[in-house]
């Protein structure tokens, strides 16, 4: 922990994106808190109205707060990565350790899943997910986990092939541990950190795949106001009133580049041969 | 290569009944019944009856979809159950303007990631790398679809430049063609490019500080040279690695920016037939766009291998 602030110190765009993240989170948390509006309430004869004192970022089509929906959009949204994120990490680190682990058949049956589910391009594998399971906030989260548990897998299955030959392995059998013993307790730890840097690499990108269905209309239904819900929406009048379409994009854009920022900082902190090479995967 | 070839054929052929398998399945494991999903709550049970058997609902899954696999394979990928057209003819329809669409967006891309690489490469750690690297992060962190958003609010709301929405054909003029895709070709060519520039920067590196590059310096080779002549030929074969995962990229742009931009492609078919639940339109897409993306894949391995004879014989 130490360690990360001195780091982080150091890094400025590292910073720069926990501070950012920091932010949002706090608006998640509290903004909804101390607010009383109904971010969901319909008045008429509100409107369409400008950004004023009284709405920040103006109202919608139907009369609702905008800010109010961005800042309870961010709540979401931010929940929703974090599920699908949680899920990708525990069932992708323990198919991919397994497998790794385990070599010959188990490594091939799982491999060979894996590697069929990521021969899609991920925003199809999840829309032909969702065309099956139908739209619901549950059924994103378990889409998206299907989309990223096999990218966590791989991750995780590499450094376990390398970390089995080495000698601690085979000292730790000897002194009479088990399988499972050696690979959650020894080899485990020794991988932690390139599943930290691919985690925060996965919530980066759940949180653009969240916001990519809603504003396909094929994700969280409306009128639950989640960023990908809100562009979608912002999307009908677009030509008329281009701001509501600004703010949550703004959102959205700068709460990506924060945990973009923030976990470069942290691939160069926890993996430092991967220092300067900053190639964020496309998909 | 022969050899390499072939055996990297084959090795997609089990990925590829794989992919086919989760594509029949999705269709078939769904909550409820399919063939009253398809046919709406209208239907009378005597029609749900018929229209299970004409399908094939009413045999063994394994068995359909050995016969499903047998259709497609020779490119019969059903009838939509919207529109009564054969998918594959839908498809075939559609795939050109996403090509349009794919071939500028990665035009974009290389134009503006290579170079930005390379400047952020030959001046590394000068404020240019710094401000070429954070602008990449930049646009890596922005989705295609927010960054078209925000230029049609730009280019076709403010400075009424450019089309906000449709898809003119090539044969209609190319002007109106181009103008209809610059627009979504940049919000997908974007995030591509920040890619390839990172990319580029890193393998750039990579090669600078290989000993003939020193050779070639003491020989007092100038430095545009250098970099021209043997670090940009070497650095390449990383480069164009990316630009072939670029080309995956593509296909998930291409369902949000065609959704985005109204253009009548294959993305468009995929959520039109979400929408209607289409069944065998949308596993049609899929398989015949995994298939590519696959098969793209593939391509690039193999050009690699060609560029760096050393992947070959690992």
């Amino acid at each position: 922990m130490k360690a990360m602030l001195r780091h982080l110190r150091s890094n400025r765009l590292a910073l720069v994106g926990a501070i950012i993240l920091l932010a949002v989170v706090l608006i998640a948390i509290f903004v909804p808190l101390l607010t009383s509006g109904d971010p969901n309430r319909i008045a008429m004869q509100l409107k369409n109205r400008l950004p004023s004192f009284d709405h920040p970022f103006g109202t919608d089509q139907f009369g609702r707060d905008l800010f109010l929906r961005v800042a309870l959009g961010s709540r979401l949204s931010l929940m929703i990565a974090l599920a699908i994120s949680t899920v990708a990490l525990v069932v992708g680190t323990l198919f991919g350790i397994v497998a790794g682990y385990a070599g010959g058949w188990v490594d091939a049956v799982l491999s060979r899943i894996m590697d069929s589910l990521m021969a899609f391009p991920s925003i199809l594998l999840a829309l032909g997910i969702m065309a099956m399971l139908g739209a619901s906030t549950e059924n994103v989260i378990v889409a998206l986990s299907l989309v990223y548990i096999p990218r966590m897998a791989r991750v995780a299955r590499a450094p376990v092939l390398a970390q089995k030959e080495l000698d601690y392995v085979d000292a730790a059998r000897s002194c009479g541990a088990s399988h499972m013993r050696v690979l959650f307790r020894h080899i485990l730890p020794n991988i932690v950190s390139s599943l930290i840097v691919q985690v925060t690499v996965i919530f980066a990108y759940a949180m653009v795949a969240e916001a990519t269905l809603g504003f396909l209309g094929i994700g969280v239904p409306p009128p639950a106001p989640t960023w990908g819900n809100l562009l979608a929406d912002g999307r009908r009048t677009l030509m008329t009133i281009p701001y509501q379409t600004v703010f949550p994009a703004i959102a959205l854009g700068i709460t990506v580049l924060g945990i973009n920022f923030f976990g470069d900082g942290l691939r160069d902190l926890l993996d430092p041969r991967m220092r300067g090479s900053g190639t964020a995967a496309v998909e | 290569m022969i050899q390499y070839i072939l055996r990297r054929l084959l090795g997609a052929v089990p990925t590829l009944l794989l992919v086919s398998v989760v594509v029949f399945l999705l269709a078939h494991l769904a909550p409820g019944d399919p063939v009253v999903r398809m046919l709406g709550g209208f239907a009378t049970s005597a029609e749900i009856e018929k229209a299970r058997s004409e399908m094939g609902f009413d045999r063994p899954l394994a068995v359909q979809y050995v016969a499903w696999l047998e259709r497609a394979v020779q490119g019969d990928l059903g009838r939509s159950i919207n529109s009564n057209l054969p998918v594959i003819e839908m498809i075939a329809d559609r795939l050109p303007r996403t090509a349009s669409l794919a071939v500028i967006a990665l035009a974009v891309s290389i134009a503006l990631g290579v170079p930005l690489g390379i400047l952020a490469a030959v001046r590394q750690n000068t404020i240019w790398d710094q401000a070429a690297m954070c602008v990449s992060l930049i646009g890596l962190s922005i989705p295609d679809f927010v960054a078209g958003l925000l230029l049609v609010i730009l280019f076709s709301v403010e400075l009424r430049l450019l089309p906000s929405i449709g898809y003119s054909p090539l044969n209609e003029g190319l002007w109106p063609w181009m103008s209809h895709l610059i627009l979504p070709a940049v919000s997908l060519g974007i995030l591509m490019a920040a890619v390839t520039a990172r990319m580029t920067r890193s393998s750039m590196l990579d090669v600078m500080r290989q000993d003939y590059v020193l050779t070639a310096r003491s020989k007092g080779l100038g430095e545009v040279k250098v970099v021209g002549l043997h670090v940009l030929k070497s650095a390449m074969i990383p480069i164009i690695t990316v630009i072939g995962i670029n080309c995956g990229a593509v296909f998930r742009g291409a369902v949000v920016i065609e959704t985005l931009f109204a253009i009548p492609g294959i993305g468009r078919l995929m959520i039109s037939g979400i929408e209607f639940r289409d069944y065998p339109v949308i596993q049609g897409v899929l398989l015949v766009v995994v298939t590519l993306y696959v098969l793209i894949n593939l391509a690039v391995d193999l050009l690699y291998a060609w560029l760096d004879p050393r992947i070959r014989y690992a």
